[in-house]
């Protein structure tokens, strides 16, 4: 009796404490979040119905035979399993269709964008922007130098690089596109911020973009989210979202 | 001196008795040596999760015995985030391998395969006893690596390159620590080959007359395909181990690329690829957990469809849906990385069939349910673990419908919420499929007797409660967006309201480990005084209930729906005698 | 009739034995040890080895293909000329194993003895031979760790050798229980085991010869 009513008593508190559910979650600040929270939301609404149906079905089908009413009870149907086997192929491949919009796009350079490089390494966030002149100045290890203030190596004899900014934070203009450019110097790091709903991972070797557009000023915290060594704990920066116009007023003054 | 005709001209002085039964070729005593050997190697690596918890909650507690246990690592009784990280590879190491693939394929497979079958033993018995034995060397060289001079491994169960490939210099453990645990995964591929090779001859060449592919009972199907499926992954993760083995030692760059500056020490590789090592061993680790999880699915066909009374709800559906996870099995690895920085198109691909996956499953739980409705049931306890199997894999496999899609993915991957669904799915659901073939299997592990059933069903609702209790809040803590592997929360200001979220976890993880104790009471205690069991205790129809040895006229799961005694007919059962 | 003891049939339904093992089990009891399955079973258990093998080799050439494919530090080098006599001494070793396993269908037990001793023989010049052509290939240095090409080079090739020497051992056993006059038509499951096992590895090392020759 007990262990039908058990699995009741899971639908009801699974149901219960998903509803409580948009207290967990961060603002979203971009557009692409917003679809993020969209799409979440409707699977959460199938997954929820089939966890709190198979849960009531499971607890149904233990009480009923505990009471040991002879009811129907069906060794094999053919037509049951054709039923629910298109049934959830439709609902899953569905969702899958729906959760690949917007995926597979490769971002490409939009013209009026931002470009900021983010440099990750064991085990701290290091940002560059690129200065009046736009061009990033060349890098190299042998540059690199924590203490002397060249975190990331910039070669002190390429011009391109005497009006680079290095930042310990990373600050974006509201509204704008901002694409980021991933590297990191030692093992693989992730970019993540939670409020924009995504994350990726930053492979050494590769230069990775990652376009975002923050549509809330604000300030949000970036963590690493690929497991880097013993402080992957605590590589924390922030996300400073300003204005357009305090922003050029800050890359200015730097 | 007793000697034993091999042939009319050799003989061979036989060895001594202690020598016979420890390397036994014998399945059943080789089957309770795995048992024991997943049986500590759970317990270990409960005790490691029990710590990580504490400090997850505690970051800067003193602990006395820490600092005997650790004197470098944990100077002055404070756990250091490198102890944190290694106890966690170890603890995901330990319970993926050393539990879930040993107990439900190792243990049971051993105990039960070739009985069910109506085969005499393995094909290969000798070669079974190896492989325990290599396992058993490789369990040790794990240890062994955990207590390497600066420490163990903290790259993680995954143990992603550069962080793994470049040696010490990337972290504390990095050194002679990974370079052992890789020797040791290596031995574990050997290992489970073998095992592999034994299962499947067996299955193919040596059921009893009679027993034809579609009369196998569903456990013999579904350790058929894991054993499929051990011997395609496993090889590739033996390559892999192989090629950054090579890396690591022989300074190749398999895995390195150029221009890296690891603390600062420039790392001469060159050119190879961190993403390759992740195909490889994704293309293994997807499989795997397909291995641990497959075997369980049998069982609970098994036990649910004994104590309903009742014929599977269509069986050939559920040899269909074995089959359809295992090869889809193969080819969704890239589920597990989507954020890596692989080509979006080829996500796309990895997440259509990822999805596809949850379509047989859907089917075998509606069969389950289907096969439970309706029936005359015995809430024993292997029952009540089949039920409850059914209830924490729904909840565990639908959370993989958020993970499959690549744009909700690239939020919860490497959060929490993958913690709560892999711990749900493989920590509590494989783990009670574990517990209900212990129960039900218990008369032919253990010399006849029968677990206490009163202590079972304790263990059962205590651990059922306690189980959801820990692991389902950390969805929640995933919707949050906490990352997963922090040792600790201290440097993020929105992980600070979800510390009385983690110390709830922490204290239920307590109890769910408390809670455990009851089924070792159970187990050692039946042991020795286990109440005795009748010939076929569950009024079972497979043959390893069976003492005829005859030829095997019908199909598995031959319950009828009259009451009565005999409301069975057995495999090998001849229809004369069977009464209605 | 010689080889009276076979592992080359099952016969039957097995003795009856009690069901539930006291500590031992059911093998140790009977006058015949259970000695595992038939012939048939073995040669199931050969391919499955088989199957495992491809895959560790056909791992290392995914990770090969991708890896060349990544960066422009791929360099060609020559393959050592010893390698050529190898591959021939390999070939003809198979050759040799498979005539002697023909012939001991036929119970022609010298002649098996010769071949097979001839078989082994040429593996394991064979792997003296692979042996120097990686003390060649370092003299000219070209090590594991100099250039994807020779690391992969060393990768494959020493997987060979590592499964050559592992099916040696069995053919050892085997010339072993030959030279005792041991063997016979109906003990010969380890023979034709060996054999195929062998032939496999001859065709895994002409894929890698042709990889490195053609390809790489």
């Amino acid at each position: 009796m007990s262990s039908g009513l058990l699995f009741f008593a899971v639908a009801l508190a699974g149901a219960l404490l998903f509803a409580l559910r948009p207290a967990w979650f961060p603002l979203a600040i971009d557009s692409a979040a917003h679809a993020w929270d969209r799409e979440f939301a409707i699977t959460l609404i199938v997954t929820g119905i089939i966890f709190i149906g198979a849960h009531v079905l499971l607890g149904w089908t233990v009480l009923r035979a505990r009471c040991k009413k002879s009811g129907a009870s069906v060794n094999s149907s053919l037509h049951l399993e054709i039923l629910w086997t298109s049934a959830t192929a439709v609902l899953f491949l569905g969702l899958s269709a729906l959760g690949s919009r917007g995926w597979a796009r490769i971002p490409e350079k939009t013209p009026g964008e931002e470009r900021i490089e983010v440099y990750a390494r064991q085990f701290a966030w290091h940002f560059r922007y690129p200065g009046p002149d736009g061009i990033f100045g060349r890098t190299d290890n042998k540059f690199v130098s924590d203490s002397g203030g060249n975190p990331i190596g910039l070669d002190p004899a390429d011009p391109d690089g005497h009006d680079d900014l290095v930042s310990a934070t990373l600050r974006v203009p509201v509204g704008r596109n901002v694409l980021l450019l991933l590297h990191s110097r030692d093992v693989i790091h992730d970019f993540f911020v939670r409020e924009l709903r995504t994350k990726q991972d930053i492979v050494p070797g590769m230069e990775i973009p990652l376009e975002i557009r923050v549509d809330r000023p604000g300030q949000y915290e970036i963590a690493c989210a690929e497991l880097c060594g013993l402080g992957h704990s605590q590589m924390h920066s922030l996300l400073i979202a300003m204005p357009p116009p305090e922003y050029e007023q800050w890359k200015r003054a730097h | 001196m007793e000697t034993r005709a091999l042939s009319r001209r050799m003989r061979v002085p036989r060895p001594r008795a202690i020598v016979r039964a420890v390397f036994s070729t014998d399945h059943p005593a080789i089957a309770r040596q795995y048992f024991f050997l997943s049986l500590a190697a759970v317990v270990f690596g409960v005790l490691l999760s029990l710590l990580m918890r504490f400090h997850v909650v505690h970051p800067t507690a003193q602990v006395g015995w820490f600092e005997r246990l650790w004197p470098v690592k944990a100077i002055g009784g404070v756990m250091t985030p490198e102890l944190y990280l290694s106890l966690l590879t170890l603890h995901g190491t330990v319970m993926i391998f050393f539990v879930l693939t040993l107990a439900p394929v190792n243990a049971f497979g051993n105990l039960v395969l070739p009985a069910q079958l109506g085969a005499e033993g393995f094909a290969f018995p000798r070669l079974n006893m190896a492989s325990f034995w290599i396992t058993l060397l490789s369990f040790g060289i794990l240890i062994a690596s955990f207590t390497a001079a600066e420490g163990g491994p903290l790259a993680g169960w995954t143990a992603y390159p550069p962080l793994s490939a470049v040696g010490a210099i990337s972290g504390p453990g990095e050194g002679l620590g990974q370079t052992l645990w890789f020797v040791s995964i290596a031995l574990f591929c050997a290992a489970s080959l073998l095992t592999s090779i034994n299962f499947i001859a067996t299955i193919v060449d040596m059921r009893a007359p009679g027993m034809m592919l579609m009369r196998m009972p569903l456990t013999c199907w579904t350790w058929f395909v894991t054993a499929i499926l051990m011997l395609l992954s496993f090889p590739v993760l033996m390559a892999a181990v192989i090629l950054i083995l090579s890396d690591r030692l022989g300074g190749s760059s398999f895995f390195v690329p150029a221009g890296l500056l690891v603390g600062d020490l420039d790392i001469p590789h060159s050119g190879g690829s961190p993403l390759l090592w992740q195909h490889l061993f994704w293309f293994f680790g997807h499989p795997e957990v397909y291995i641990a999880i497959l075997p369980g699915m049998g069982i609970v066909s098994a036990v649910l469809s004994n104590f309903s009374r009742k014929p599977v709800f269509s069986y050939r559906g559920m040899v269909y849906a074995s089959v359809s996870i295992a090869f889809l099995g193969l080819v969704v690895w890239g589920h597990h990385m989507f954020t890596s920085g692989i080509n979006p198109y080829s996500a796309i691909a990895f997440s259509v069939l990822s999805m596809s996956i949850g379509v047989p499953s859907a089917v075998k739980t509606f069969n389950w349910i289907a096969t439970a409705w309706g029936g005359t049931f015995e809430l024993t306890t292997a029952m009540l673990f089949a039920l409850g199997f059914v209830s924490v894999f729904v909840t565990g496999g639908l959370s993989g419908l958020f993970l499959g899609q690549p744009t909700i993915d690239a939020y919860f991957h490497d959060t929490y919420f993958v913690v709560a669904h892999f711990h749900l799915i493989m920590g509590i659901a494989a783990l009670f499929g574990i517990f209900a073939a212990t129960f039900y299997w218990f008369p032919l592990l253990f010399s006849g007797r029968m677990l206490n059933e009163t202590l079972g069903k304790a263990h059962f609702y205590l651990t059922f409660v306690f189980a959801y209790a820990t692991f389902f809040p950390m969805h929640f803590a995933g919707f949050a967006g906490n990352p997963r592997r922090y040792a600790d929360f201290t440097s993020f200001d929105f992980l600070q309201p979800l510390l009385p979220l983690h110390r709830w976890i922490t204290h239920s993880a307590y109890v769910l480990a408390a809670v455990q104790l009851i089924f070792f009471w159970n187990l050692f205690w039946s042991i020795r005084r286990g109440r005795q069991a009748s010939e076929n205790p569950w009024r079972a129809t497979t043959l390893e209930w069976s003492r005829r040895r005859g030829i095997v006229v019908r199909g598995p799961y031959e319950y009828r729906q009259k009451g009565g005694e005999r409301d069975y007919i057995m495999q090998d059962e001849p229809d004369a005698g069977a009464t209605v | 009739m010689a080889g009276a003891l076979t592992q080359s049939n099952i016969g039957g339904p097995p003795p009856d034995i009690p069901n539930f093992p006291a500590g031992g089990g059911g093998g140790e009891d009977r006058d015949r040890p259970y000695r595992g399955g038939s012939r048939q079973a073995s040669i199931t258990g050969i391919i499955v080895l088989m199957c495992a093998s491809t895959m560790t080799f056909i791992s290392f050439v995914s990770a090969m293909v991708v890896r060349r494919g990544l960066n422009t530090d791929w360099r060609h080098f020559q393959l050592p000329h010893i390698l050529w006599w190898n591959t021939g001494i390999l070939i003809v070793s198979s050759i040799v194993i498979d005539c002697a396993r023909r012939v001991l269908v036929r119970n022609r037990r010298r002649l098996f003895n010769w071949l097979w001793s001839f078989g082994a023989v040429l593996g394991l010049a064979f792997l003296a031979g692979q042996i120097l052509a990686w003390t060649q290939l370092e003299a000219r240095g070209l090590y594991v760790g100099k250039g994807p090409a020779s690391a992969f080079f060393y990768v494959l090739t020493w997987s060979h050798a590592v499964h050559v020497i592992g099916a040696l051992l069995p053919v050892l056993y085997i010339e072993f229980r030959a030279l005792r006059w041991e063997l016979g038509p109906g003990r010969r499951t380890l023979v034709v085991v060996s054999a195929i096992f062998w032939h496999f590895l001859d065709v895994i090392w002409l894929g890698i010869m042709g990889l490195f020759v053609f390809w790489a």
